[in-house]
C-alpha cells in the first residue's frame, strides 16, 4: 500500500471524516478548505488505504430525484493516522462534526 | 458506477470541459462525483462556480498521477533529446536552417518593434480616438493643412462647443538655456496652458499649467521633459520651484513629464506657455500654430468639422483681410501625426513578413529533402512498430526545436538591430516613440516562432509519416512515381518563394531608382564645400539695427579673412533645414479687393554675398550689396526667384518691378535681381515663389552663417567659434552642419526605407535562389538514371545543362503571374513613397526581374553541371 505524507490539511480532512463527514462538499463546508485542496487529498488518502469510497445506492438516489453521491469512510489505518496526527497538530481538535460550523468556501 | 447525470447545476459546464483532462480510467466516476456534489449543494450559484474551479486542480492531479501526462512528459523529453541528436548528426543542415530562420525572425521582430513603438504605442495620449488635429484650410492656395493663426486659434477656442479642450502650440521654437557653466540652445514646445489636459496626460512631478498661465504678463512657468530633468537636474525633485533662464528671462519650473511622454510633432526639452513666442502671437495674420482638440463624448469628427466650418465662415466675415479664403479641417490626430510614417513602416513590415515566409518555405523544403534522404531510417522505425503519428510527432519536434533555437538567436539579432535602429531611424519616427524590445515584441516573437515551427514542420511531418508507411511495403521504394508528389510540394514552395522575391525585388528596385533620383536632384545651391551654423543675438543685449548690423559686419569680415574661406554670408533660414515662413505679397499696379486673400510667398532675409556663397546663380539684375541698408536715403530692394518672377510678372526679368509685403500700407520694395530656384522645403517639392530682403533692411538678428570653403571644414568651424567668443563670449554657435549633412538629412526617411527594403529584397533573392537550387538539385539526383540513358543515347552535355536550367526557369515562369498580381498591389502601397519614378515604371521592373532571373539561372547551373557530369554506364547500372 502506498504511503502518504500527512500534511496539516491532510490531517484536517482525515479528522473531518473521523468526525462524521461523508462527502467532499461536506468536508469543505466543515473545514473551510477549498475544493482544489480537498479532492486531491481524498484521492491520495483513498490510494493510501486510509479511507474507502462507495457510490450511494441508485435506488436511494432515484427516490429523491437526484444523482447518487460518492461517500467516503475512514478506515482503521486512517483512524490510527488521525490519532498520530492529533499529537502533532493539536489544532485538529478544533475540527467539528458536520453542520456545526458552516464556513465560507 | 452511476449513469450520466442529467442535472446541469452551476459549474457543471466547467467540470464537463475538464473531464477531458482526467485519465480515461477515472473519467466517468470523476465527472459524476463532481456533478453530483454540485447538484446536491444548496450554496448560491457563484459559490458553486468558485468550487467548480477546484475541479481543475483535482483533474490535473489525477492526470499527473494516473494519466498519459506522466507518460507524456517523459515522452516529450525523449522526443526533444531525439530531435537534438538527429539535428546534431547533420551540423551543416542544422546551422543553415537555424541561421536562415534566426535572420528572418530577428528581422521580423525588429520591424515589429518599430511598428509597436511608433504605430501601436507611440501616441500615449488618453482616449486617442477622441483627439483631433484642427487645421486652417487655405482654399486659395489649396493647402488643406495650413498652420493656424493665433487669432483664429483663440476665436476657435472661445466659440467651438465640440471640444472639451482645444490646445494650440508651436512645436519647434528654441531658446538659449543658460546656467552656471551651461549655454545651450534647447528645443521648446510653446503651448496653450491646456495642452496637457487636452492630451490627457499629467506631469510625473509637480503640477500642470493653470488656466490663464498662457496669458501675456502671467508669471513665467516651465514644465521640463524627463530628459531635460535628468540631464540638468540629475532627477532631483527639488527642481520643482527652481528658476531657469531661457533667453535671459527667468522661468519657474512647475513640473516634470514622465519619460514616455512625447510632445506632438517634435521632441522638446521644455514646454512653455505661448507668450514665449513674443511678438509673433500678437499679430492675427501670422500662421504658426498647430491645434489639437479633445472631442466631447459623443461628438463625431464630422459634426466637429461642420461646426468648425461655420465658425470659419463667421471669421471670414469678421476679418475679411486676414481670414479671407480660410476654411477649417478636422482630422483624427493619429492619422495626422502618424500619416507620414505609417506607410513606410507598414511597407517594411509587409516586406519582412514576405522574407519570413520565404525563409520558412526554404526551410520546409530543406526539411522535406531531409525526410526523403532519411527514408531508410524512417522505414526501419516503421517496420519496428513506430506508428506514423509518432514519426510525425518526432519530426514536428525537430522543427519546433529549430524554431526555438532560431527564435532565441533571432531575439539576439533583434536586440542588436533595434539598438542600431534607434540611431538610424528617421527623426519623424523616433520623435513619436523610442524603439526597443519589450514584452509585447517578445510575445510577438514567440508567436512568430510557433508559426514558423508549424509552417516549416507540417509538410515534412505529414510526408515523413506517410512515406514511412509506404516504405514499409517491399519494393515501394523503387516506384517510378516515388518523388513526383514530393517534387510537386517542393516546386510549389519554390514558386511561392520566387513570387514573393519578385515582389520584393521590384519594390526595392523602384525605391532605389526613386532614391537615386531624389539624391541626384539639384537643390539649386552648392552641394560641396559649404558650412552652415546658427547664431542668434539676444534682443536684450543687441538693439536691432545699427548695433546688430555692426556685430555681423565685423563677424563676417573676420570669418571672410580666414584661410580657406572663399565667401561668407548670413541668411535668416537655411533652405531644406529651417522650415518655412511666408509673407503676404502685393504686386504694385495690380488691384486687390478686400475679399481676396493675398498670395503667400516664401520669405528670407539674406546678406550681401549670400547668393555667391550658396552658389545660386543671379539670372537678372544684381545681388545684394553693402549699400542696401536701412538708411532713409537707401532704396528698399528685394530679390526674387525665377518662379516668383514668372508667376507674378510673367517674365524672368522682373528687375525694376515693385512689391509690398504684408499689406498695401507697407512701403514698396524694388526688385533689383532675379535668382535661380532653390528647393526650400524638401527635396521632393519644387521651388515655391520666393523673395529675399537684405538682412540690413529686414533687421534680422537670428539665422545661419553660411561659409563657402576649400579644404577641411574642421579648422574653419574652430576659428569661427573663436571669433564669435572674442566678440561676445556669451553667444553660443550651434547646429553646425556641412551642406552634405543638410542634404543627407533631407533624404533621411527615404534613405532608411530604401536601405532596409533593399536589404530585405537581397535576402529574399538569396533565399529564393537557395530554394531553387535545392529543388533542382533534388530533381537532378532523382533523375540520374534518366539523364544517364539520355546521354547514352547521344544527348550532349550542353543539352543536359539546358534541360536542367529550363526546369528551373519553368518555376520562375510559373511564379511570374502570381508575382504580377502581388506587384500590382505592392506598387499601389509604395506609390506615395516614390519620387520621380512611376510605380508602373517598366525599365525598373524589367531590370529587377532580370536580376532575379539571373540569380535563379545561376542557382540552377550548379546542379545542371553536376547532371552533365553523369557517367551513363554507372548511372544506368545503379
Amino acid at each position: 500500500m502506498p504511503t502518504t505524507r500527512i500534511t496539516y490539511p491532510t490531517a484536517v480532512v482525515l479528522t473531518a471524516l473521523s468526525r462524521g463527514c461523508r462527502y467532499g462538499f461536506e468536508i469543505m463546508d466543515t473545514t473551510g478548505l477549498a475544493s482544489g485542496t480537498v479532492y486531491p487529498i481524498l484521492r491520495r488518502l483513498e490510494e493510501a488505504g486510509m479511507l474507502s469510497a462507495k457510490w450511494e445506492r441508485m435506488a436511494d438516489a432515484h427516490d429523491e430525484q437526484r444523482p447518487p453521491r460518492r461517500y467516503y469512510q475512514i478506515t482503521g489505518a486512517g483512524r490510527q493516522t488521525v490519532r498520530d496526527a492529533m499529537s502533532r497538530f493539536p489544532a485538529l481538535s478544533a475540527v467539528r462534526p458536520p453542520g456545526a460550523t458552516p464556513s465560507p468556501t | 458506477m452511476s449513469p450520466p447525470s442529467l442535472h446541469r447545476p452551476p459549474g457543471s459546464w466547467l467540470v464537463r470541459q475538464l473531464t477531458r483532462v482526467v485519465p480515461r480510467s477515472h473519467r466517468e466516476g470523476w465527472r459524476d462525483e463532481w456533478i453530483s456534489e454540485l447538484s446536491h449543494s444548496t450554496l448560491p450559484p457563484w459559490r458553486l462556480r468558485l468550487r467548480a474551479m477546484g475541479a481543475l486542480i483535482d483533474a490535473l492531479w489525477l492526470a499527473r498521477h494516473h494519466g498519459s501526462w506522466a507518460l507524456d512528459s517523459t515522452r516529450f523529453a525523449h522526443d526533444v533529446r531525439f530531435a537534438a541528436r538527429s539535428l546534431a548528426r547533420r551540423p551543416a543542415f542544422s546551422v543553415i536552417v537555424v541561421l536562415t530562420l534566426a535572420l528572418c525572425i530577428g528581422a521580423t521582430s525588429s520591424v515589429f518593434s518599430v511598428v509597436e513603438s511608433v504605430l501601436l504605442r507611440g501616441l500615449a495620449y488618453r482616449d486617442l480616438d477622441r483627439l483631433v488635429a484642427v487645421w486652417s484650410n487655405n482654399t486659395k492656395e489649396s493647402k488643406d493643412r495650413y498652420d493656424v493663426s493665433v487669432g483664429d486659434y483663440f476665436d476657435w477656442r472661445d466659440r467651438a462647443h465640440s471640444f472639451e479642450q482645444l490646445a494650440g502650440f508651436f512645436p519647434t521654437w528654441n531658446a538659449a538655456y543658460t546656467a552656471p557653466d551651461v549655454a545651450e540652445r534647447i528645443s521648446v514646445g510653446a503651448a496653450s496652458a491646456n495642452i496637457l489636459r487636452t492630451l490627457g496626460v499629467q506631469p510625473q512631478l509637480g503640477r500642470d499649467f493653470a488656466a490663464g498661465e498662457d496669458k501675456r504678463g502671467a508669471a513665467r512657468v516651465v514644465i521640463l521633459s524627463h530628459a531635460m530633468w535628468t540631464r540638468f537636474f540629475q532627477r532631483d525633485s527639488a527642481a520643482i520651484g527652481k528658476s531657469i533662464l531661457l533667453d535671459g528671462q527667468s522661468y519657474t519650473v512647475i513640473g516634470v513629464m514622465d519619460p514616455s511622454f512625447t510632445f506632438p510633432r517634435n521632441r522638446v526639452d521644455v514646454i512653455v506657455p505661448l507668450p514665449i513666442l513674443g511678438s509673433y502671437i500678437e499679430r492675427r495674420g501670422v500662421h504658426l500654430l498647430s491645434v489639437i482638440g479633445r472631442l466631447r463624448p459623443g461628438v463625431t469628427i464630422e459634426s466637429a468639422h461642420r461646426e468648425m466650418e461655420s465658425i470659419a465662415a463667421q471669421l471670414r466675415i469678421e476679418h475679411p483681410g486676414e481670414d479671407a479664403g480660410l476654411a477649417s479641417t478636422v482630422l483624427p490626430l493619429a492619422d495626422d501625426l502618424l500619416g507620414n510614417v505609417r506607410r513606410p513602416i507598414l511597407v517594411l513590415f509587409a516586406a519582412v513578413c514576405a522574407v519570413l515566409l520565404i525563409g520558412c518555405a526554404n526551410v520546409a523544403n530543406l526539411m522535406l529533402s531531409r525526410v526523403m534522404s532519411r527514408q531508410q531510417e524512417l522505414s526501419v522505425r516503421t517496420a519496428m512498430g513506430a506508428p506514423p503519428g509518432t514519426i510525425a510527432r518526432q519530426l514536428l519536434t525537430e522543427s519546433a526545436l529549430i524554431a526555438v533555437v532560431a527564435g532565441i538567436l533571432g531575439v539576439g539579432i533583434a536586440l542588436v538591430a533595434t539598438r542600431v535602429a534607434a540611431t538610424v531611424l528617421p527623426e519623424s519616427m523616433t520623435q513619436i516613440g523610442s524603439v526597443h524590445l519589450d514584452a509585447r515584441v517578445l510575445t510577438f516573437t514567440v508567436g512568430v516562432c510557433v508559426v514558423v515551427a508549424l509552417l516549416c514542420g507540417a509538410a515534412p511531418a505529414i510526408r515523413g509519416a506517410r512515406r514511412a508507411t509506404h516504405l514499409a511495403l517491399p519494393d515501394a521504394a523503387r516506384g517510378a512515381s516515388r518523388g513526383r508528389a514530393a517534387r510537386r510540394v517542393h516546386s510549389t514552395l519554390v514558386v511561392t518563394e520566387l513570387a514573393l522575391a519578385m515582389i520584393l525585388v521590384v519594390s526595392a528596385g523602384l525605391l532605389i531608382n526613386s532614391f537615386s533620383r531624389l539624391t541626384a536632384t539639384d537643390p539649386g545651391f552648392r552641394t560641396h564645400g559649404l558650412l552652415r551654423m546658427k547664431l542668434e543675438l539676444p534682443d536684450a543685449a543687441y538693439r536691432r539695427g545699427k548695433q546688430s548690423d555692426q556685430f555681423f559686419e565685423t563677424l563676417l569680415r573676420e570669418i571672410g579673412a580666414l584661410p580657406g574661406v572663399r565667401s561668407v554670408a548670413r541668411v535668416s533660414r537655411f533652405p531644406l533645414h529651417d522650415g518655412h515662413l511666408t509673407s503676404a505679397i502685393l504686386v504694385d499696379g495690380m488691384t486687390y479687393t478686400d475679399k481676396d486673400r493675398l498670395p503667400e510667398i516664401e520669405y528670407r532675409m539674406a546678406s550681401a554675398r549670400y547668393f555667391e556663397t550658396m552658389g545660386i546663380p543671379v539670372i537678372a539684375g544684381r545681388p545684394f550689396d553693402p549699400m542696401d541698408t536701412a538708411d532713409s536715403t537707401a532704396q528698399l530692394v528685394t530679390i526674387i526667384n525665377r518662379t516668383a518672377a514668372v508667376k507674378f510678372f510673367g517674365t524672368p526679368n522682373a528687375v525694376g518691378k515693385r512689391l509690398r509685403f504684408g499689406g498695401p500700407e507697407r512701403p514698396p520694395f524694388t526688385v533689383v535681381g532675379v535668382v535661380g530656384d532653390v528647393r526650400q522645403i524638401s527635396l521632393r517639392e519644387p521651388a515655391a515663389p520666393e523673395v529675399f530682403i537684405s538682412t540690413r533692411q529686414g533687421l534680422a538678428t537670428a539665422g545661419s552663417i553660411v561659409v563657402a570653403y576649400e579644404g577641411a571644414p574642421g579648422p574653419i568651424v574652430a576659428s569661427v567659434r573663436r571669433i564669435v567668443t572674442s566678440l561676445d563670449k556669451t553667444l553660443p554657435v550651434y547646429d553646425v552642419q556641412s551642406v552634405e549633412d543638410v542634404l543627407s538629412k533631407a533624404a533621411v526617411g527615404d534613405r532608411f526605407t530604401t536601405t532596409v527594403l533593399s536589404a530585405f529584397a537581397l535576402l529574399a533573392l538569396v533565399l529564393a535562389a537557395m530554394g531553387t537550387y535545392g529543388v533542382i538539385a533534388f530533381g537532378v539526383a532523382e533523375r540520374t538514371r534518366e539523364i544517364g540513358v539520355r546521354m547514352a543515347l547521344g544527348a550532349q552535355r550542353r543539352e543536359v545543362i539546358g534541360m536542367v536550367v529550363r526546369d528551373g526557369m519553368r518555376l520562375f515562369a510559373l511564379a511570374m503571374p502570381i508575382a504580377f498580381a502581388g506587384i500590382w498591389w505592392s506598387n499601389h502601397a509604395i506609390a506615395t513613397l516614390l519620387y520621380g519614378v512611376l510605380p508602373s515604371d517598366l525599365p525598373t521592373q524589367a531590370v529587377a526581374l532580370a536580376t532575379l532571373a539571373v540569380a535563379t539561372a545561376a542557382a540552377c547551373l550548379i546542379p545542371a553541371r553536376r547532371a552533365a557530369r553523369v557517367d551513363p554506364t554507372i548511372a544506368i547500372r545503379s
